[in-house]
């Protein structure tokens, strides 16, 4: 396992020559420069850098604003690639490097910068900066997690989509005619974006020419006349791609990545997709040696991952109020940013089967899904995470890779399992194809989407949001007190704890907070949908995705084929664990009242005095939180917590199938369907649930009240679909007793460790409700580093045969290592854990993420 | 009788100030591939032979006896190498400014400054009639510029310049056998002064010029009320007549030079290097300040110490079976695993092992070397009575990454090299030596012209 940086480099100079693990010398030059840049600050374009519209090209500001938007984004690549971003030191082209161009320093978690194109104040006509910003839209509001079709990048290339433009805008209606211009400018601006790199690359080459003429040394001779030749050719593939179709291997990686980061560029944080499958026509074709194509690839890997930042004093903070809005959500955005410092949203799917309609599965992995699995393995980056698809028929070599990739330390590849996932998303509506489910692919994060022909968005549906309004009366525990009394009310006023007699009733009555929450969302989404188009419209990606370009809508305005929307559930394993508690200890054996339980959680187990009603015993609140604390949990194998959470991933799956079918919904959704549906499209509303926090476990926390598993107000939850990490405010069962008086204000300890083998665990997911989570619900594991590869290759091969969850990280580290980096984290800066969606460097991270990761259990061989 | 054939060679200059694509203090003054036209052998084997006969040389101590060795002694001490001056003066400083045309300003009066020093001829006036005095001191004032001028440590780009950051600048980060009282971080500082002459008298009325002056010259010049810069210190350096150093041993045998042309090539940047176009012809400095821990170094054996360097003490021939250059004092490691050629963790092979392929990144041993301009300095006495004494090791390269953290990571502080349990340099392993502070700067090009002025590049956008 990979823990420093020093030691990677002693540890590759160590490996002979040819060892599998070695990468190229050209690889090895990339990724030290590029290690050396991890510790800086990346160049940031300044606030508003990039200017407006009407500083550049005023004569514009009278079009229609897709049209701007579309010479917005022309623009913005003219300027990052020219003269502008390499000065600022945005861009740049190495003389070593196969594939060309740069990815933006912008992360979910730093923001971006847009080129503002919305008519404002000091402009004629309608003031749409502020129009749009009242409903917590604005130019930043672009969601990204989508994956392009990039088959069709690299198929047909630009020249064809734009030539189709220029065809259908013949026999288009007015608003159409716009969408095709800006696809259009939008397009031309991605050749010329190419073209300044080629440009780039032959001033280098000139450079290196003259350089050559002075070189002393053999090797610096060799060297040059690589770097002159290397110049040369990509200089020749930028002026040809991507406007043609690619020809070769190296053609089309160069083409996906120009793409990637002119879609990052301009604001939409996409991801790439099924490689595997896209590139392997293209090796087969070339049949160029292994080491050369892995090469390339291993370059993709460098460039996906040039943009780290490991100091988190260093990061920049360009969000707005609505940077990648939630449709639907009604308020600003405002992620949990200091955990998405570096989460570009790049993952990369392969494995799995074939994507067609045939009865049979056929497995689809091949020399490109090795490749991408070697890459993973020995080069310690946290991106491009790499999501593995595994099913019955996967090989057994690709599970050994896999193991051997996750017990390098990258926290990837993720592990999705085909058979579930794929049923899933064929059902999730009426005329989903089984070609478009069988080729699922990651979004961004691990979210299921079909790569190429889909908008797609999620919201969130706390778990503990339902919990607490069911134990206190449509009201949530944070804010109980002298502001909120019982507390902050947010659903249907329930009875009182008090009167609630069992705990099927106290359950229906939570279903009834689910059930509302649930018709909350779908009417935010039904009325809000299509919004977006008409403000932050996105010609790029809508070129790339099937169905824009055939009905001339934007994606944000309808135009892909699938519309898959993902309500995700959180803190399921802390509503179980609690639900353990409320049945057990209150209704079964009655060692205290509901009304007391909800006295206690109103006092955040006795920290709060100021409340209304009961004010329990100090010291009984503390043997009973001991008692809860210790009691059974959700991912140990232990059906009788299980049980829980399986009983409530049903209640919230079938409520979003009933509220999709309910009266109340109907004439929203038949105007959706009046507006977007045509002829070769039937309008499809994908609702496709799932869980997940992904970053967000610790602002999940952050304002849900106490809850009856002994976590205190305002801590983390569990991350996904894992089991809960034990309270932050206690001591862990192996802190030794020194430590302790850290937590003496408590005395609370959680006595038992929370562990069982990473096998037996596979129970707590291995049920029926949770198949119903199209769009994915990660257990999240941690394992420690000796955990043997035989081992764990025995427990993939079991996910894959269908044990288990639909989908399954995996973080290796000891607890002992986590402590360490705390200390120490210059010596730990390739430390790698899982953020949920995605890999994320230990040392980056803020304090509450740090001690999440460090009391998530730990799951033995 | 004095050795005034000797004194006939006159020393090489400096460069100046607006001479050369380089700044001054770096790979100048240096002596001239071929000797000079002064150069007499004949008359300074006679010196030699002169001191053999007055007893003061023993005949097997000297290795030159014949005219041949002179010329061959030329070409192995002095051809294409660096005449460094001999005393230096290092004064670290931050600047306390917060505008970007102030900083510029600022550069323009410590160039103004390094000017009128450099450009001083030495007076005559009160002299005592005996005493000689050169034409020239050789002045050299070095301008390096720290990470911290960029960005501060909390990521603050104060002077909107951080876009122009040499790629391989940064703070120094901590290396095994560093003190327990250095924290490199600490330590950074956004200007290093390398000031260097024959005198030291002129070395300490050129820093007092530039602590005392400095500030109140700039606010002069430009109505800037407070202080510009904030000094932090001077640190010391000399050199010995002869080429050793504490240890006792040769230093800087295998440095590198204009002998074989590879000064320039492993020092300044060209436009090849992937670094900001301001950058070229500019290069990075190393500044360690190393302690020799005499006491302990004492306490070996001659043959315990030539181990642990890899050297015959006396001949400064290396420990190695096969040998190569003038004199026979470059290794041959036939092969670089094999501790018949010298202990695997003596401190010459882990500095440059010298194998005959490529490394992992595709790149020579040789090329990973860089130019070492090194002063031993002496600090008085530690609490115990030890002598606080070592080396200011300042090496400049056109890539710390690549040239000296190569060298220190991979080679000399990774105990895993060549072998499995090889062990850290030797000198590290033992407490001989311990770093005591030190930092990382980039030293920007040469003056164009006596209107230009130091980093003028990062305000060309």
């Amino acid at each position: 396992m990979h823990i420093n940086i020093l030691q990677y480099w002693q540890h590759l100079q160590n490996l002979p020559d040819g060892h599998i693990d070695k990468p190229s010398p050209r690889i090895c030059r990339l990724m030290i420069n590029m290690f050396e840049a991890w510790r800086s600050k990346s160049p940031y374009p300044a606030f508003d850098g990039l200017g407006h519209l009407r500083d550049h090209k005023p004569d514009v500001l009278t079009a229609p604003l897709p049209v701007r938007r579309g010479h917005a984004f022309a623009l913005t690549l003219q300027m990052v690639a020219g003269e502008w971003g390499q000065k600022q030191g945005l861009t740049y082209v190495a003389g070593d490097e196969l594939i060309i161009g740069n990815m933006p320093p912008y992360s979910v978690g730093q923001g971006k910068e847009v080129l503002d194109y919305l008519l404002g104040a000091e402009d004629d006509g309608e003031d749409e900066r502020l129009k749009f910003e009242m409903g917590f839209m604005n130019p930043w509001s672009n969601f990204g997690h989508i994956c392009p079709n990039y088959e069709t990048l690299v198929n047909r290339g630009l020249d064809s989509i734009i030539q189709e433009c220029h065809s259908l805008k013949g026999f288009a209606e007015p608003d159409k005619a716009d969408f095709y211009d800006s696809v259009v400018i939008a397009l031309e601006g991605v050749k010329a974006f190419a073209d300044i790199y080629a440009d780039a690359c032959e001033k280098r080459a000139s450079k290196f020419t003259k350089a050559l003429g002075l070189s002393q040394t053999s090797t610096e001779t060799s060297l040059l006349k690589d770097r002159i030749a290397n110049m040369t050719s990509a200089a020749d593939r930028l002026r040809r791609i991507p406007a043609k179709p690619c020809s070769s291997f190296l053609d089309a990686v160069q083409a996906i990545f120009l793409l990637n980061s002119a879609l990052h560029w301009t604001g939409e944080l996409s991801s790439l997709g099924r490689l595997d499958q896209i590139l392997a026509p293209f090796l087969e074709r070339d049949n160029i040696p292994e080491h050369q194509a892995q090469e390339i690839i291993d370059c993709l890997w460098v460039k996906l991952d040039e943009q780290v930042v490991l100091d988190n004093r260093i990061v920049e903070d360009h969000f707005t109020s609505a940077d990648g809005a939630l449709l639907g959500a009604g308020g600003a955005s405002n992620f949990d940013q200091g955990a998405l410092i570096n989460q570009w949203m790049q993952q990369i799917t392969i494995g799995g089967c074939v994507a067609d309609n045939e009865p049979s599965v056929k497995d689809a992995s091949n020399a490109v899904t090795r490749m991408c699995l070697n890459a993973a393995r020995r080069l310690p980056f946290n991106c491009p995470t790499l999501d593995l698809r595994v099913h019955k028929g996967t090989p057994k070599d690709i599970l050994e890779l896999a193991a051997s990739s996750i017990l390098s330390g990258g926290a990837h590849p993720i592990l999705m399992n085909d058979d579930k996932l794929i049923p899933a998303l064929h059902r999730a509506g009426d005329n989903v194809e089984l070609r478009a489910a069988r080729n699922y692919a990651c979004d961004g994060c691990y979210e299921t989407h079909f790569p190429g022909e889909t908008e797609f968005s999620f919201i969130y549906v706390p778990g503990l949001d339902v919990l607490e309004k069911a134990l206190n009366s449509g009201a949530g525990f944070g804010s109980s007190g002298g502001v909120n009394l019982r507390g902050s009310k947010g659903s249907f006023r329930t009875k009182p704890a008090s009167e609630i007699q069992s705990f099927e009733e106290f359950y229906a009555i939570l279903e009834e907070h689910i059930w509302l929450g649930i018709n909350r969302t779908l009417s935010g989404l039904i009325n809000a949908y299509g919004i977006k188009g008409g403000i932050c419209p996105t010609p790029i990606l809508s070129a790339l995705i099937d169905g824009c370009i055939e009905s001339g809508r934007d994606l944000y305005n309808g135009g892909a084929k699938y519309k898959m929307f993902a309500p995700l559930m959180t803190g399921i394993s802390t509503v179980a664990d609690s639900l353990y508690v409320i049945k057990n200890y209150v209704f079964d054996e009655g060692e205290m009242s509901l009304e007391a339980l909800v006295a206690i959680l109103r006092s955040d187990w006795g920290s709060r005095t100021d409340i209304i009603g009961q004010k329990p015993d100090p010291e009984e609140i503390a043997a009973f939180r001991q008692k809860c604390i210790n009691a059974p949990k959700f991912g140990f194998g232990d059906a009788q917590v299980d049980q829980f959470a399986w009983r409530l991933a049903e209640s919230f799956t079938v409520a979003v199938k009933k509220a999709l079918a309910h009266p109340l919904h109907a004439t929203g959704l038949k105007a959706l369907r009046d507006k977007y549906e045509t002829k070769i499209f039937p309008f499809n509303m994908l609702i496709t649930p799932g869980v997940g926090t992904f970053e967000q476990y610790v602002f999940g926390g952050s304002y849900a009240g106490a809850t009856a598993d002994g976590r205190k107000a305002f801590q983390p939850i569990a991350s996904d679909l894992a089991a809960a990490p034990y309270p932050q405010d206690i001591s862990l069962p192996d802190t030794p007793p020194e430590e302790w008086a850290e937590h003496a204000e408590t005395q609370i300890f959680a006595t038992k460790e929370r562990t069982t083998s990473l096998s037996d665990s596979m129970a707590s997911w291995n049920h029926s409700s949770f198949e119903a989570f199209s769009d994915g619900a990660p257990a999240d594991y941690n394992i420690p580093e000796d955990f043997p590869h035989d081992k764990l290759v025995k427990v993939l091969r079991r996910f894959a045969d269908g044990e288990g969850g639909n989908m399954m990280t995996v973080t290796v580290a000891n607890r002992d290592t986590f402590k360490a980096a705390m200390a120490d984290p210059q010596f730990y800066d390739l430390l790698r854990v899982r953020m949920g969606g995605w890999s994320e460097f230990f040392s980056v991270l803020y304090g509450n993420h740090k001690k999440q990761h460090i009391r998530r259990p730990q799951y033995h061989v | 009788m004095t050795n005034k054939a000797t004194l006939n060679t006159s020393l090489p200059l400096p460069e100046g100030l607006f001479k050369g694509h380089y700044q001054s203090g770096i790979t100048d003054p240096r002596w001239p591939k071929e000797p000079p036209a002064e150069f007499d052998p004949k008359a300074i084997l006679d010196i030699i032979n002169e001191r053999i006969g007055a007893g003061r040389l023993r005949e097997e101590d000297a290795d030159i006896l014949s005219l041949e060795d002179v010329r061959n002694s030329y070409t192995s001490d002095y051809s294409g190498r660096i005449s460094k001056q001999k005393n230096i003066s290092i004064m670290r400083a931050n600047c306390l400014l917060k505008k970007r045309e102030d900083l510029q300003n600022l550069l323009k009066t410590i160039t103004e400054f390094a000017s009128e020093e450099i450009r001083r001829i030495p007076s005559v006036k009160h002299l005592r009639i005996l005493e000689a005095i050169p034409d020239s001191y050789r002045v050299t004032i070095s301008l390096g510029i720290g990470a911290t001028l960029f960005t501060t440590l909390d990521g603050f780009d104060r002077y909107g310049i951080s876009h122009h950051k040499p790629r391989y600048l940064k703070p120094m980060p901590s290396f095994l056998g560093d003190s327990e009282e250095l924290d490199p971080s600490a330590s950074a500082s956004d200007f290093i002064f390398l000031i260097s002459s024959d005198h030291p008298y002129i070395n300490v009325a050129i820093v007092r010029f530039f602590a005392e002056y400095l500030n109140k010259r700039f606010s002069k010049n430009y109505g800037f009320k407070g202080k510009a810069v904030e000094f932090l210190g001077v640190e010391e350096g000399f050199q010995r007549k002869d080429t050793r150093e504490f240890l006792g041993f040769d230093d800087g045998i295998d440095n590198i030079s204009m002998r074989e042309d590879e000064l320039e090539r492993l020092v300044y940047i060209t436009q090849v290097d992937n670094e900001p176009d301001w950058c070229i012809n500019g290069t990075y400095l190393v500044y360690r300040k190393i302690r020799e821990r005499m006491p302990d170094w004492e306490k070996l054996t001659v043959v315990n110490q030539e181990a642990m360097i890899g050297r015959d003490k006396e001949t400064g021939k290396p420990l190695s079976r096969q040998v190569t250059g003038p004199k026979g004092k470059t290794p041959v490691y036939s092969d670089s695993k094999d501790p018949a050629d010298g202990a695997l963790n003596s401190h010459i092979r882990k500095v440059q092992p010298r194998r005959n392929s490529e490394d992992l990144f595709g790149i020579d041993d040789l090329d990973r070397r860089f130019l070492r301009r090194p002063y031993p300095f002496f600090d008085g006495l530690d609490e115990s009575g030890n002598s606080i004494n070592g080396l200011q090791f300042l090496a400049f390269m056109k890539s710390i990454q690549q040239q000296f953290e190569h060298v220190v990571n991979m080679w000399q502080l990774n105990p895993d090299f060549p072998v499995q349990g090889a062990g850290i340099d030797a000198l590290y392993a033992n407490n001989i030596l311990e770093t005591l502070d030190g930092g990382y700067y980039f030293c920007p090009p040469g003056l164009a012209s006596p209107k230009d002025y130091f980093a003028s590049g990062l305000f060309r956008e």
